[in-house]
């Protein structure tokens, strides 16, 4: 890591902190790029700041209007202006209409969208707690809308403190959504989670999970166990064999 | 007596008479699915104005569509035939920043109500297609045969001679008793195409020369006696053979658009004459000029690999083994001859990736099929690109693609031209602040879908998108 830089970055962070709207503040520690296990992802590690989604001062949320018909963007203010009273983040809603925009969906399909996604968002920021951060609240909505239980979320929550928690909810919402048992995953997640320093961990469990569920959801479950058992010590999931020296027909790729 | 008169007047009448059975029906290879390559070669049919849009796909392809009682654009209800239609495509390889495909077209019509007849046609097509800044260019060389081959349906349809000591006793009948068509035709065809916010235009122009060589056999029996009505007289028989020529050059104009509606893929197209340029023999009935037509084809994905295909166009005589028609009769300016038509696609397509095994889906029908999206690969350069972001770079690894595409949070959900880079990956270049962002790509103007590799997202709308981490950590 380069501490000069890093200085000068945390110093830039603080001037930019002011911004309530934007995603995430953070300082990069470009030093520090770390490369996962084989995927083609990379995770850039920058210092980040938990945010309170709560307590902004209210201001008119601005948006890019002339993308939706006339009678869409003015409900679609309607919804952000309440999400921005309640404490909620506008720009994943934003998003959220832009990508229906982008993809020409029907304004009724985008402002049921919207409207799911700010309900997620609240439900995610009862769960997670008021000092989680814009990501955090942003990616536990996409996990309930992805099916997930909410007690889930709260168990995630339970192994990070706030500002940690978007990789162990992303990859759960991954891992979920290519076929792995929502127990399985929130049980392999959280082992994973509680760990220090794990996100990379975590990373390479949805990598290895991605990659074995093409050949089938059984198959992700599997390379999930195996993956655990070489990441976590003393782990020993209940689909695991019960002998160490069975071999799979089809070994699960690395 | 002459007999050459009365041969020609027994051409006319047959060529009259023919125009029902020897009418190729139409199969739906419609301009879209088949179109170009399939239709004109032909038999005893005329030459409809090539389509310019080929079955030019990417991948390998196998269409079949089939059509049952369709009319042949000439207004006689015997003319309505069943025909079977086949296409395939198979990629060649490239050459330098050419693509080349090879397609066939296989046309089968049966034999039809009246008549014995059936017809068989194919075309084979060498395909090229580049890309020169934003548009793609391609030209195609077509030779296609077709044959007629069999009785013809004149006797159904009081074509047959008359009772030997009948009440005309002194008249000669003439029959055909056998015809044979032979059709040929040789095609070059050029366009450009260009996608326009989504929409995919094409604009293309072709030259063809389809000839038709008719050869018949007369049956004539006649008196030998000059003496009216008598009963007894001695009769003759004699055959001959008369061989036919019709020849038409064609210039043709194409338009087409084609769009996505979700994973439907939508397909307008018209065809019109430009100019006409006919040549006939004394036997021969000139060919019949060929109308506009307009076409509409769905393709609707069913599984990786099986489309239902629909298609319509307001006259079929761009379709199936429709070649060279007679200018006469009736049916003459009969320009709007509707045809439908429905069949299934088999095709290797792409898939669009780990997770979301969906074909890639088609565009513009036969012009192309999307490229797959292989892999995905996130690299960042060793500097900041302003106080609080990160320069990003997205590799889409997409050998078999003209054009990637990107959008997602960092784009503000706009559109965005991936470039190919050297190695001959995709590559954009993001600004993106620390936290999740999400993004999603497509090839060739096919289905928005999740990078491959990366971590799946919310599907707000259907379609996964893939999830890049500037990751924080405390």
């Amino acid at each position: 890591m380069n501490t000069p830089a890093v200085v000068l970055l945390v110093a830039l962070g603080q001037l930019l902190g002011s911004d309530g709207e934007r995603t995430s503040t953070g300082r990069a520690n470009l030093g520090s790029t770390a490369a996962v296990g084989g995927t083609a992802m990379r995770a850039f590690e920058l210092e980040q700041e938990p945010r309170p989604a709560v307590g902004r001062a209210l201001q008119q949320v601005q948006f890019d209007a002339a993308r939706f018909d006339s009678a869409t963007a003015s409900a679609l203010r309607g919804i952000l202006d309440s999400a921005v009273e309640r404490g909620l983040p506008s720009q994943p809603l934003i998003n959220t209409a832009l990508e229906g925009s982008a993809r020409r969906v029907h304004g009724t399909r985008i402002l049921a969208a919207v409207r799911a996604h700010a309900a997620a968002l609240e439900t995610s920021r009862d769960l997670l707690g008021a000092e989680s951060t814009n990501d955090e609240l942003n990616e536990g909505a996409s996990a309930l809308r992805s099916g997930i239980d909410p007690k889930v979320l709260v168990a995630i929550r339970a192994t990070r403190p706030a500002g940690t928690a978007v990789m162990p909810l992303m990859v759960l919402t991954d891992i979920v959504r290519r076929g792995v048992p929502m127990a399985t995953a929130r049980d392999a997640v959280t082992s994973i989670a509680r760990m220090p320093r794990s996100d990379d961990a975590l990373l390479g469990l949805q990598v290895t999970v991605a990659r074995n569920s093409v050949r089938g959801p059984g198959m992700a479950v599997d390379a999930l166990n195996r993956y655990l058992r070489g990441t976590v010590q003393g782990s020993n999931p209940p689909s695991a064999p019960a002998t160490g020296d069975r071999k799979p027909i089809r070994p699960p790729s690395s | 007596m002459t007999l050459a008169p009365r041969s020609l007047s027994a051409s006319r009448r047959r060529s009259s008479l023919s125009r029902g059975p020897a009418v190729p029906c139409a199969l739906v290879s419609l301009a879209l699915m088949a179109a170009p390559a399939a239709a004109q070669s032909g038999g005893n049919a005329p030459v409809a104005p090539s389509s310019v849009l080929g079955p030019a796909t990417e991948s390998p392809t196998l269409a079949v569509m089939g059509l049952a009682g369709l009319p042949d654009g000439s207004g006689n209800a015997l003319s309505q035939r069943n025909a079977l239609w086949m296409g395939a495509t198979q990629p060649i390889g490239k050459l330098g920043r050419v693509r080349f495909s090879a397609i066939g077209t296989g046309n089968w019509l049966a034999k039809d109500a009246v008549g014995s007849s059936s017809a068989v046609e194919g075309t084979v097509s060498l395909r090229a297609r580049s890309r020169f800044g934003g548009s793609q260019v391609w030209s195609a060389v077509s030779y296609g045969r077709a044959d007629v081959n069999g009785d013809i349906a004149g006797r159904l349809l009081g074509n047959t001679p008359s009772v030997i000591g009948g009440f005309d006793g002194a008249r000669a009948d003439t029959t055909v008793s056998r015809r044979i068509d032979v059709g040929t035709i040789g095609r070059a065809e050029g366009g450009v195409i260009r996608n326009v916010s989504g929409m995919e235009l094409s604009f293309g122009f072709s030259v063809e020369r389809a000839t038709r060589v008719t050869t018949q056999t007369l049956r004539i029996d006649e008196s030998n006696t000059s003496l009216p009505l008598l009963p007894m007289a001695d009769r003759t028989t004699t055959t001959r053979t008369l061989r036919a020529l019709q020849r038409r050059e064609i210039a043709t104009g194409v338009a087409s658009a084609g769009f996505n509606t979700g994973p439907t893929t939508w397909l307008v197209s018209v065809t019109a004459p430009v100019a006409t340029w006919i040549t006939t023999d004394a036997l021969s009935a000139k060919p019949r000029t060929s109308p506009t037509i307009a076409s509409l084809a769905v393709v609707q994905p069913v599984t990786a690999w099986l489309s239902v295909v629909g298609a319509a166009s307001t006259n079929s005589s761009s379709v199936g083994t429709t070649a060279l028609r007679d200018d006469i009769g009736e049916g003459r300016g009969r320009n709007f001859a509707p045809v439908v038509a429905l069949g299934v696609r088999i095709a290797r397509l792409p898939f669009r990736g780990r997770g979301d095994d969906t074909p890639g889906g088609i565009l513009s029908f036969e012009t192309r099929t999307i490229g797959a999206i292989d892999s995905a690969a996130v690299d960042v350069t060793a500097e900041r690109a302003e106080a609080d972001t990160l320069r990003v770079v997205l590799l889409i690894d997409a050998p078999r693609a003209e054009k990637v595409e990107l959008m997602g949070d960092a784009t503000q959900w706009l559109v965005t031209q991936m470039t190919r880079n050297k190695s001959g990956k995709w590559r954009a270049e993001l600004k993106l602040a620390p936290g999740v962002h999400r993004v999603t790509v497509r090839a060739d103007g096919g289905s928005w879908i999740a990078p491959p590799g990366l971590p799946i997202g919310n599907d707000n709308y259907g379609s996964p998108v893939g999830m890049i981490v500037v990751k924080g950590t405390k």
